[in-house]
């Protein structure tokens, strides 16, 4: 009889057990909080800086946009922004009908899953229309958007300082993150012409009231609502009133939305007269980091095993 | 004779002289149509829908000079997305695009984005009117088109409803339960017992869910219908008190809004619903709470079956203003209740498993 109760509970327990172990031979996992903007492009130019994308969540495949530039770009960065990544996807990107190769291996990813493969894309686009294709595999998820971060020369334009950022930050209920700052380092005279912030979020949903901040003044509530495609949000903010001569600082609050990615923040300031000379740097990309099994599931599964376990015991 | 022959000649000319056809079609929203619904939009969504316009020539000589003019109904503010072609404006309600031409066999298409009305009182079908000016060796003629889309009120008087059902069913079982005192009825194991497997419901099988759904392709419901089809007899049997089901689903809901931030405004009368579909059943088949092989499938299949269909038709439009094609739809609540089958014969083995232990 003891015997057979053993049976029982060791088939009980195996039955958990068993389930714990097939995430160890499975491919998708919880990504964590994922990657804070950092910059990775700076940079003074005679010229200007242009940020634009779509169309939000279609599961469309290929997925397709198209970017009219202007001449004499000299920096482009291609972000695909795609939900529900795991190990075994693969993502081909086409610039007017080249191809980028295949990946399989997004540059940042958090949360369950929300990815973003970036692609230096300097000398492949060229003036004009192009064409950005995206084919992929992967089974329940697909292309938030294209989005294109290009800086471009003209002499006969103004000086422009530029900041480009990028990453995946996940501010969520789940990890408990509700803000996330990001400083644009170093300083700007005080007579400028234009001052322009570009942000783009990832899984935003109307209503759920987020807040977006720029040196602590208010740009808006609910930016993150979809409005630029489902779970896709790509503004552009007029920021010249509230610019700082040192260190301006854009900042994301999760406010009531669940989840909320900032992926990129962009701030061109188009300065009245020219300093120094033009240059671009470019940075280092930070690697994503992040991944393991949230503390709550491990805590309800070691209470249930030790509760079940005391209840046969006690019963008996 | 002579008349004969002729006649046989002319009619030979005439089949295969060279003619121009054009096939127009028109695809809205822009999206995959193996998941979502083809020509519907939701009043009230933030985005505009993307649409496009496709033209083929099907005829064997090209057909040139080509203007089309696509009219929006409803007054939707139009937008155009960069797209390939560059003879493409907005006038008013109007699209209209110029193509050069378009070679025998060719097809040309061109991308709009279309807001739909921020509200409309009931479902409605409007129709998008293409008007195509195109030129051949025959001359100039003229092909008109309409297409038939179904705008959809918003769902946010469908959320509001969904609530306000959520908070009435909330206040009927709380009610329900205080008249019959059904919560003084479970002891405090079996409470804790009730929260255990709910916590394994909503926490641990939901993570196991979110995370490994992919492993199955379109089964991949099964990872979460099955466990909690078994979850769900186990404490059925366990606890082997009416409204235990309702409580289960209840609690997965409330340690979902601790752990995961799902809104307990909208989601609780959709939990709390599928509790009470077997929680009925139970009542129905006389308190028999799973201890047959047969009952504890019927749950399990019953379990699935309302909440993927509640899912699907009632709370993905009302909440994510989302409306799935009626196929996908159907076949995620039919992958559900094989789930729910399967989870309810393994419920049984396991729970009968589990009493025998604890008794």
């Amino acid at each position: 009889m003891a015997a057979q109760h053993l049976g029982d509970r060791m088939r009980i327990i195996a039955f958990i057990i068993l389930m714990m172990l097939v995430p160890s031979v499975s491919a998708g996992e919880w990504r964590g909080e994922g990657t804070p903007l950092y910059i990775i492009a700076e940079g003074k130019i005679h010229g200007g800086v242009l940020v634009k994308g779509g169309h939000g969540y279609t599961m469309e495949n290929p997925y397709e946009e198209y970017f009219e530039l202007p001449e004499g770009i000299e920096y482009a960065r291609l972000y695909v922004p795609m939900w529900n990544y795991n190990d075994d996807d693969w993502l081909e990107v086409k610039i007017n009908d080249e191809s980028l190769g295949r990946r399989s291996v997004p540059d940042y990813v958090a949360a369950w899953g929300v990815a973003s493969y970036a692609y230096p894309v300097t000398g492949k686009v060229s003036a004009g229309k192009n064409k950005v294709s995206v084919n992929y595999y992967n089974k329940n998820g697909g292309p938030y958007s294209i989005v294109l971060i290009a800086v471009y020369k003209n002499a006969t334009l103004p000086q422009t300082r530029f900041w480009i950022s990028e990453g995946n930050n996940a501010l969520s209920y789940v990890t408990k993150k509700d803000s996330a700052e990001l400083v644009f380092s170093g300083e700007i005279p005080k007579d400028v012409k234009k001052a322009t912030l570009w942000t783009m979020i990832i899984a935003g949903t109307e209503g759920e009231i987020d807040y977006l901040y720029f040196n602590s003044n208010l740009l808006g509530k609910d930016v993150g609502r979809s409005k630029s495609g489902a779970y896709f949000d790509l503004d552009r903010w007029d920021v010249k009133e509230f610019l700082s001569t040192v260190n301006n600082t854009v900042r994301f609050e999760r406010g009531d939305e669940i989840y909320i990615h900032p992926f990129n923040a962009v701030l061109a300031v188009e300065y009245q007269h020219e300093r120094g000379e033009d240059y671009l740097e470019i940075k280092d990309q930070s690697a994503s980091k992040g991944r393991g099994i949230p503390f709550a599931v491990m805590v309800v599964l070691v209470g249930s095993v030790i509760f079940f376990v005391y209840r046969s015991r006690r019963k008996k | 004779m002579k008349r004969f022959i002729c006649i046989l000649f002319l009619i030979l000319f005439i089949a295969h002289s060279a003619v121009a056809e054009l096939d127009i079609g028109m695809t809205i929203p822009l999206k995959s149509l193996d998941v979502y619904q083809p020509d519907r939009l939701v009043a009230g969504v933030e985005w505009h829908e993307r649409g496009k316009v496709t033209l083929n020539n099907t005829g064997d000589i090209p057909i040139q000079d080509v203007e089309i003019t696509l009219v929006v109904p409803l007054h939707m503010n139009v937008t155009l997305p960069d797209q390939a072609f560059t003879d493409i404006r907005v006038e008013d309600d109007r699209v209209i695009v110029r193509i050069e031409e378009i070679k025998p066999g060719e097809s040309s298409a061109f991308f709009f984005a279309v807001m739909p009305p921020d509200s409309i009182e009931f479902r409605k079908t409007v129709s998008f009117s293409i008007s195509v000016k195109y030129k051949d060796s025959a001359g100039i003629h003229t092909k008109e088109y309409s297409h038939d889309v179904e705008i959809v009120p918003p769902p946010s008087w469908i959320t509001y409803g969904t609530i306000l059902a959520s908070i009435l069913l909330i206040f009927i079982v709380f009610i329900v339960a205080r008249k019959f005192r059904v919560l003084e009825m479970f002891t405090t194991i079996d409470l804790i017992t009730i929260a255990l497997l709910a916590a394994l419901i909503g926490i641990v099988f939901r993570w196991f869910w979110q995370t490994f759904n992919d492993l199955l392709g379109p089964l991949g419901g099964l990872l979460f219908t099955i466990p909690t089809a078994v979850l769900m007899i186990a404490a059925l049997q366990l606890v082997r008190k009416p409204g235990t089901a309702t409580l289960l689903f209840t609690v997965v809901e409330l340690v979902a809004m601790v752990v995961w931030g799902t809104n307990i405004t909208i989601w609780l009368g959709w939990y709390m619903g599928e509790g009470l579909v077997v929680d009925a059943l139970v009542l129905l088949f006389k308190r028999d709470y799973g201890d047959r092989r047969s009952t504890a499938m019927i749950y399990g299949v019953a379990r699935s079956a309302f909440s993927y269909w509640a899912f699907y038709f009632l709370f993905a439009p009302a909440i994510w203003k989302v409306y799935y094609a009626p196929w996908y739809a159907w076949t995620e609540v039919g992958i559900a209740c094989i789930g729910g089958i399967i989870g309810g014969a393994i419920g049984y083995d396991i729970a009968k498993r589990m009493r025998g232990a604890v008794l």
